[in-house]
């Protein structure tokens, strides 16, 4: 879940700068453009991911009158999202910050912060080039490689279903901490807590938090999928695209790279869904502007999640991706998104709405979801969502967590045993806890059938596919150990031992990337 | 060489040509080889050993010499037996390592002999080859010369097989040489380390001394007269200048002491000086100071640096020289190190690491203290805090506030401490006084506390490692004898820890019990499986513990998760109890910096700086206790804004930024964001404990819980009844004073000529009629007069009427104080006119109580103006306000009832504002009954206030939190307020005020004696 979406303020931006100049425009009528006007122009560009566009106009500008305070902040902003925040920084030397209406005195701001956090960092093209990954010299490198495979996939194949690849590279800067984030951001730390949000498409490049500042990891590679659809679409449309559409198209194509197009929801948003259709209380799309983090609550926030993605499904898959590109065209040039997919649907609003519900409660297909836990400096991570467990069963999980944590491995396997019969031998967390003791202990057999029914429910449970690998590599069933180490490496791409045993599984079939898992294994035991 | 009478050749004995016979040659070759061995070897050896003699004898002799002295005769004596030694070790030497060899060895039959002894096999034929060869002519009986050449032969022959060098000893030279190596290296060793002991040593052995003071002629009489001496002290004494006249001589002085000398030489003089030497037995050189003679004075001056003696030296016309025979004596006067005396509250002292502590010292010298400070040592570190001293005072007394902050000690840690002060002895350099040395241990309740439950852990670890180790099942006997044994520590560990819970007001009661009983429980486990262990050999039957193992595998999973829970829950209070002392150290910087601002008073900083200082402490131990909690705690209980140690210390750091830029008013408002902060945070933070406890401890917190319901509940209606009884006031005050301004004007109509009445009457009364408290008590009646006249005036009748009483009161008061003194001494002088003093009194009282009943007749009683519905409205409020008294009284009596079952002080907390609220309830009932708006309005309104109090404090109660977070106040010196003076310093007061008392007002003297007396103790 991101909140990219949420935190925009192109609008806003604009309209400051309109504000802000429209005294000026008024007070020097007769002319055809006059700089108040180009001024507006060029913010309103810079706003709707037009840089192009806009680093024209701020050429022009840039000679009518290159010592205004709104040019010099023009100048910054569009270095700013350029990439060059030292430029930024330059190019408002001795403008007020409150000039532009405070936006100068917001822009340094930022770019002062951007630069404090980015300065260290690396970079490195994604293969085929479409993307520059940044990031902290150290252990991000074992994923900066793989991070650019990912996006240039997902450049193909959005090429594809929404109709642009842009020719320019995209910015990625993998962060180390939430705490990075709130500091390229307008996001507070406390919002990024509150609001899940762990990775941000604004100022035109992609920011994504590294898996290392988790626990157990997130997937990561579907977000940086899903970061880069709010990019493109924002592009196609000139950002015209309300949240809820924005929001249900980067969940859509966010697997894109990996696989068809298709809906699966998690457990909870099927529940949610379920429940909010049985009591007619859905999320309305009014309600979900501006932001989906000003919904009254997280459960109110991830129905409307769940209901956006599943009418961008159901919209493809009646009107295909050429519909829905028809969809964004015209939103592009004017229309509201109502309006846009109703006719791109040929069908009016209210239909729309009534058949896409109907295909709702069709629709059963779930699958388990889980929480980002992010470290808070704690001792004995063993227990970490223990709380999903079932009372009766979670003494003995906890119990089993905790002679885990002290190497006590043949203990914990007995009392994840007790927990598993105490849960009525289903409890996920359980199960993957005793799968993993007991592939610890060589119990390969018994590991594999635990491990598998989770692996399969879960995309994104590493702890269930890093047992399946290591258990597969053991029985020496590299084909098997590769699907579930690369399940893992989607989540947790930190974790030497899915790094290392991939390595050896792409060793053994002679699959060429084993080099890289070789270099990103050798990398995270240092 | 000669020739057997077999015409055998055999060696002569000293012939060099016996080597050249084949045979017999063989013999006396031999022999001369080892002859010449033999003599090289007593030669070497015995050289060496009188070299080591000889090196021995150079160690001791110049160390005899040093220890002489300067005696010559006992110096020469010493040098002679020395040489005499030295030449008998030489003598010896060749005795013999030269001349007793040769004659021992010359013959070849001794040196055969010799052989023998050094090689018995060939021992006996050597010795006959050699005889028989040499011995002629052939005596009866004698082997024959056949013989005897087959002897020699045969001999000659086994001797070619010895190899003479080997018959020597092989030790002897060695260690003759070890000892004379041994003797350089003493001498050379003794030269490095002590050369002058060397060179003075031999020096007084070989040298004559030089004749005392220079040859001079010593005197038995004095050769000067009339001796003055001026003594001028060095200037860091601030002595005056002492003229000696007539003086013997002898001098006394500080070191650096000018002595200026002017005497009369009463034997004639060229030249005069002086000889300045050592007193006896210590260590200096003599030294000469020369003189001045004019005529027949003489002057010298000179400098004491130490004790000595002098002499004056006179060299006559015509060149004589005397000394005078007798010395005068120089003494060096001592500069005593300051004594220094401290005093503390306690020796040794337990203080927390925030406290501040009250030192008291004195500091005494005998010329002045140049420099104090308060030095301190714990294990490796040291550190010192000076103590500001007044410029030249020799004593100095004070009291100082030792801030424990600055020491860097970990709770339990022993610090050792004293005042070290210098003088100003600028001479021989400052002396330095110490005091004795003082204690103190720093101990935090909250460390303390923490240190307990790291024990806790300890024992923890051991039962969840026991467990883990059953769980898997117990292979064999030993083993299981083994776990046993290790869970009987545990259980041992955890009696140990509960018992350091008691005397632990943070341990919650509940978790004291709870670790009790625990420990029971897996006692009684744990000592029945040691019944069924089998004593070796022997080995427990196959299902012995089968009913065993599953009750103590239960009963540990329970007790680990129990302990667990425990833990998590204390290291939850725990950061609490941090976030309290940052609270109270912003609390304290913000009233610093308020401070700061309106003052400017530059020793506030040190203040600020201090707070900042104990927050960055504090802030550090937050973020370690954070970093010390289970991941799955703070995971699922501790919101990511809960504990903000590196937010909360970086704000810190940006108020002392400014503070230190200058900013105060910056610094404020950042510190009241960082307050506001910091206050969210633990507000949060409370959250999470209430969680945690809602979670894991669900049947305390149920019970909290229903008991906080309920206390809502009553609150609620509190408030309600308060709301009701507001209302009824503002009904009745809006009546009242519509009332009162209807009887305003026929008030002070009717009123002010019954006061003036009054007064009239009183006035009358004579004052020497009335004892002085009768005269106390009738001002008190005039000035309530006078009230009644202002509150009518007001139109405020109640408050008149009040007045009025009070009057009447003190009139009543005033009759029985007169009629007691008129029993008491009815032939007083005074008799009469205190009797018409009460008939005055008698008169005036029904005059008194007229103006009251005028009064209640104009100001109506509540009753009078509420109407019949306010009146059913007040009592309808009462029922209500009864009820609800009862009902806090069941729920302060369900809450007592609950006692420990509630966490932390919930059940103690909530008691007494319970009470307390129940005690206001019941005056509101009171107030309400007497039919009293005003009175019921403000105790229903205190018993809401103690209500929602009740509510606002149970959260925070329901924390096991520590008292007395941070103290402001230092620890001060019991009764250090009342300092005592020193003796001396009471006597000198004592006289000075007797001095004083003769000029004091007569009759007093006694008072003020008692007074000072008093000041004084």
């Amino acid at each position: 879940m991101t909140a990219s979406t949420a935190l925009r303020r192109r609008a806003h931006v604009a309209c400051a700068i309109a504000v802000a100049l429209v005294a000026t425009a008024a007070a020097k009528p007769g002319r055809d453009r006059t700089i108040a006007g180009d001024v507006i122009k060029a913010a309103r560009f810079l706003a709707t991911a037009r840089l192009d566009e806009a680093k024209d106009l701020v050429g022009e500008l840039d000679k009518r009158a290159p010592d205004s305070p709104e040019v010099k902040w023009l100048h910054g902003e569009l270095a700013f999202q350029s990439g060059d925040y030292k430029g930024a920084i330059d190019a408002l030397d001795k403008v007020p910050d409150d000039a532009v209406d405070g936006m100068a005195g917001q822009t340094r701001k930022l770019a002062q912060s951007t630069l404090e956090v980015t300065e260290s960092f690396t970079e490195t093209k994604s293969p085929a080039g479409h993307f520059i990954i940044r990031y902290a010299p150290g252990p991000d490198a074992a994923i900066a490689e793989l991070a650019g495979d990912v996006l240039d996939r997902q450049w193909k194949v959005l090429g594809d279903d929404l109709g642009l690849a842009p020719a320019d590279p995209i910015r990625v800067e993998i962060l180390g901490a939430p705490a990075d984030l709130a500091k390229v951001s307008p996001l507070t730390e406390t919002e990024i807590e509150t609001t899940g949000t762990i990775a941000l498409s604004k100022y035109n490049k992609l920011m994504v938090v590294s898996p290392r500042a988790t626990l157990f990891g997130y997937p990561w590679m579907d977000t940086l999928a899903h970061e880069y659809t709010h990019l493109v679409v924002s592009r196609i449309s000139h950002d015209a695209v309300p949240v809820w559409l924005q929001e249900g198209l980067a969940r859509f194509e966010q697997t894109r790279w990996r696989r068809p197009p298709e809906v699966a929801l998690s457990a909870t948003e099927a529940a949610l869904l379920s429940a909010g259709l049985r009591k007619g209380r859905l999320i309305t799309f009014d309600e979900m502007h501006p932001s989906m983090a000003k919904l009254p609550s997280q459960e109110a926030a991830a129905l409307a999640y769940a209901e956006v993605y599943t009418l961008v499904g159901w919209m493809q898959a009646k009107i295909g991706f050429k519909g829905i590109q028809g969809a964004l065209a015209a939103q592009r040039d004017g229309k509201s998104a109502r309006r846009a997919v109703a006719e791109a649907m040929n069908l009016p609003w209210p239909d729309v709405e009534k058949a896409w519900h109907a295909q709702l409660k069709a629709d059963g297909k779930a699958r388990a979801g889980r929480p980002i836990k992010f470290g808070k400096g704690g001792v004995d991570a063993e227990n970490v969502g223990i709380e999903s467990v079932a009372p009766k069963a979670r003494k003995h999980a906890r119990l089993g967590g905790m002679l885990r944590a002290r190497g006590m491995l043949e203990a914990a396997a007995v009392e994840y045993d007790k927990a598993l019969t105490a849960a009525g031998g289903s409890d996920p967390f359980v199960a993957g806890k005793l799968a993993r003791t007991l592939a610890l202990l060589g119990r390969y057999d018994r590991a594999i059938e635990l491990a598998t029914p989770l692996a399969a429910a879960d995309d994104n449970d590493a702890v269930a596919a890093v047992t399946l690998g290591l258990s597969r590599s053991a029985k020496e069933q590299w084909p098997e150990a590769i699907a579930a180490y690369e399940q893992a490496l989607r989540v947790s791409p930190f974790d030497p031992q899915t790094r290392c045993g991939l390595a050896e599984a792409y060793a053994r079939i002679k699959d060429a990337r084993a080099a890289r898992e070789r270099a990103a294994c050798d990398l995270l035991k240092q | 060489m000669l020739t057997t009478r077999a015409g055998l050749r055999v060696p002569s004995t000293n012939s060099p040509d016996s080597r050249r016979s084949p045979s017999g040659g063989g013999i006396s070759g031999f022999l001369s080889r080892v002859r010449a061995l033999v003599y090289r070897h007593q030669a070497t050896r015995a050289a060496l050993y009188a070299l080591a003699a000889l090196g021995s004898l150079a160690v001791i002799l110049p160390i005899i010499g040093q220890l002489l002295g300067g005696n010559r005769a006992t110096a020469m004596t010493a040098l002679g037996i020395a040489g005499l030694v030295a030449a008998m070790i030489v003598i010896g030497a060749i005795v013999v390592g030269l001349v007793a060899p040769r004659r021992l060895y010359a013959s070849d039959a001794e040196l055969a002999r010799w052989v023998g002894t050094r090689h018995g096999p060939i021992a006996s034929d050597l010795l006959s080859s050699v005889e028989l060869a040499a011995a002629t002519p052939a005596r009866p009986g004698a082997p024959s010369p056949a013989l005897v050449d087959a002897l020699v032969a045969s001999t000659a022959d086994r001797l070619s097989s010895i190899e003479p060098a080997a018959l020597l000893p092989a030790s002897e030279v060695p260690r003759a040489r070890l000892y004379a190596l041994g003797a350089i290296a003493a001498n050379i060793a003794l030269v490095a380390l002590a050369p002058h002991l060397v060179e003075n040593g031999w020096r007084r052995l070989v040298l004559a001394p030089p004749a005392p003071y220079g040859g001079a002629e010593l005197s038995s009489v004095p050769l000067v007269g009339d001796l003055d001496v001026t003594l001028t002290a060095p200037p860091y004494a601030k002595r005056k200048v002492v003229e000696l006249p007539s003086s013997s001589g002898d001098l006394r002085g500080l070191p650096g002491t000018s002595v200026r000398l002017k005497a009369k030489a009463l034997v004639p003089a060229s030249t005069a000086e002086i000889f300045v030497e050592p007193v006896p037995g210590e260590a200096g050189d003599p030294k000469t100071v020369p003189a001045t003679v004019d005529g027949d004075q003489v002057t010298a001056q000179l400098v004491i640096d130490r004790s000595a003696r002098y002499r004056f030296e006179i060299t006559s016309p015509a060149g004589d020289r005397s000394v005078e025979a007798t010395p005068r004596s120089i003494e060096a006067e001592i500069d005593q190190a300051p004594t220094v005396q401290l005093l503390a509250p306690g020796d040794p002292l337990d203080v927390t690491n925030v406290k501040r502590v009250e030192l008291a010292y004195t500091i005494e010298d005998d010329f002045a203290v140049s420099s104090a400070e308060l030095v301190w040592e714990s294990g490796k570190d040291r550190g010192t805090k000076p103590i500001a001293i007044a410029a030249d005072s020799a004593r100095v007394q004070g009291k100082l506030t030792w801030d424990i902050a600055e020491i860097s000690v970990p709770s339990g840690g022993d610090v050792r401490y004293w005042i070290e002060a210098k003088d100003n002895d600028a001479i021989h350099g400052p002396n330095m006084g110490k005091s004795r040395e003082l204690h103190l241990r720093v101990i935090s309740p909250r460390e303390r506390h923490e240190e307990t439950l790291g024990r806790q852990q300890e024992a923890a670890e051991k039962i969840i490692k026991n467990l883990g180790a059953r769980l898997p099942g117990i292979a064999d006997d030993p083993t299981r004898e083994d776990l046993n044994r290790q869970l009987h520590d545990a259980i041992a560990e955890l009696r140990a820890v509960a018992a350091s819970f008691e005397t632990d007001a943070q341990a919650s009661e509940l978790m004291r019990k709870a670790l009790g009983v625990m420990s029971d429980r897996m006692d009684h486990i744990a000592t029945t499986e040691q019944h069924f262990l089998p004593k070796p050999p022997a080995k427990s039957r196959p299902g012995t513990f089968a009913l065993i193992d599953p009750k103590l595998i239960g009963e540990l999973e329970d007790d680990t998760i129990a302990l667990a829970d425990w833990l998590d829950r204390e290291r939850m209070e725990g950061l609490l109890d941090i976030t309290d002392e940052i609270a109270a150290h912003q609390k304290r910087l913000a009233d610093l910096l308020a401070e700061y601002q309106r003052t400017k008073d530059p020793r506030l900083l040190d203040e600020i700086d201090r707070e900042m200082r104990a927050l960055d402490r504090s802030y550090a131990d937050l973020d370690r206790h954070q970093h010390g909690m289970p991941e799955d705690v703070l995971d699922q209980y501790v919101h990511e804004g809960a504990v903000q140690a590196q937010q909360g210390s970086s704000c810190m750091h940006e108020v002392a930024s400014l503070v230190h830029q200058g900013k105060t008013a910056a610094a404020q408002a950042k510190l009241e964001a960082c307050r506001t902060e910091a206050q969210r945070a633990a507000a949060s933070l409370e959250g999470s404990l209430a969680q945690l406890r809602g979670d894991k401890f669900s049947d305390e917190q149920k019970k909290l819980d229903e008991v906080m319901n309920e206390l809502a509940d009553v609150a609620k209606d509190q408030d309600d009844i308060a709301a009701e009884a507001n209302k009824i006031f503002e009904d009745y005050a809006h009546k009242a004073d519509e009332v009162a301004r209807d009887h305003k004007r026929e008030a002070a109509k009717k009123i002010s000529p019954l006061v003036d009445k009054l007064r009239h009457r009183l006035d009358s009364i004579d004052d020497n009629g009335l004892t002085p408290f009768a005269k106390e008590e009738m001002d008190i009646v005039q000035r309530r007069l006078n009230d009644v006249d202002h509150m009518v005036a007001d139109g405020d009748l109640a408050e008149a009427l009040a007045m009025a009483k009070q009057a009447k009161a003190s009139l009543d008061t005033i009759a029985g104080e007169l009629e007691a003194a008129q029993s008491d001494d009815p032939k007083s002088k005074w008799t009469d006119v205190t009797q018409d003093a009460i008939e005055g009194i008698d008169k005036a009282n029904p005059i008194a109580k007229e103006l009251i009943e005028d009064l209640q007749g104009l100001a109506p009683r509540p009753d009078q103006i509420m109407s019949g519905d306010d009146q059913h409205t007040i009592d309808r409020l009462r029922r209500r306000q009864e009820l609800n008294d009862q009902r806090t009284k069941r729920l302060g009596d369900r809450t007592k009832q609950l006692g420990s079952e509630l966490p932390g002080d919930a059940a103690a907390e909530l008691g007494t504002r319970l009470g307390r609220a129940g005690d206001q309830m019941q005056k509101a009932d009171d107030r309400m009954k007497g039919r009293d708006p005003s009175g019921a309005r403000e105790s229903t309104r205190a018993a809401a206030d103690e209500l929602a109090q009740a509510r606002d404090r149970a959260r925070s109660a329901a924390r096991q939190a520590q008292q007395n977070t941070i103290g402001d106040e230092p620890i001060r010196i019991p009764g250090a307020d009342e300092y005592k003076a020193p003796e001396q310093f009471r006597e000198d007061l004592l006289e000075a005020m007797k001095k004083k008392g003769a000029q004091s007002p007569e009759g007093y003297d006694e008072q003020i004696k008692r007074y000072y007396q008093e000041l004084i103790k």
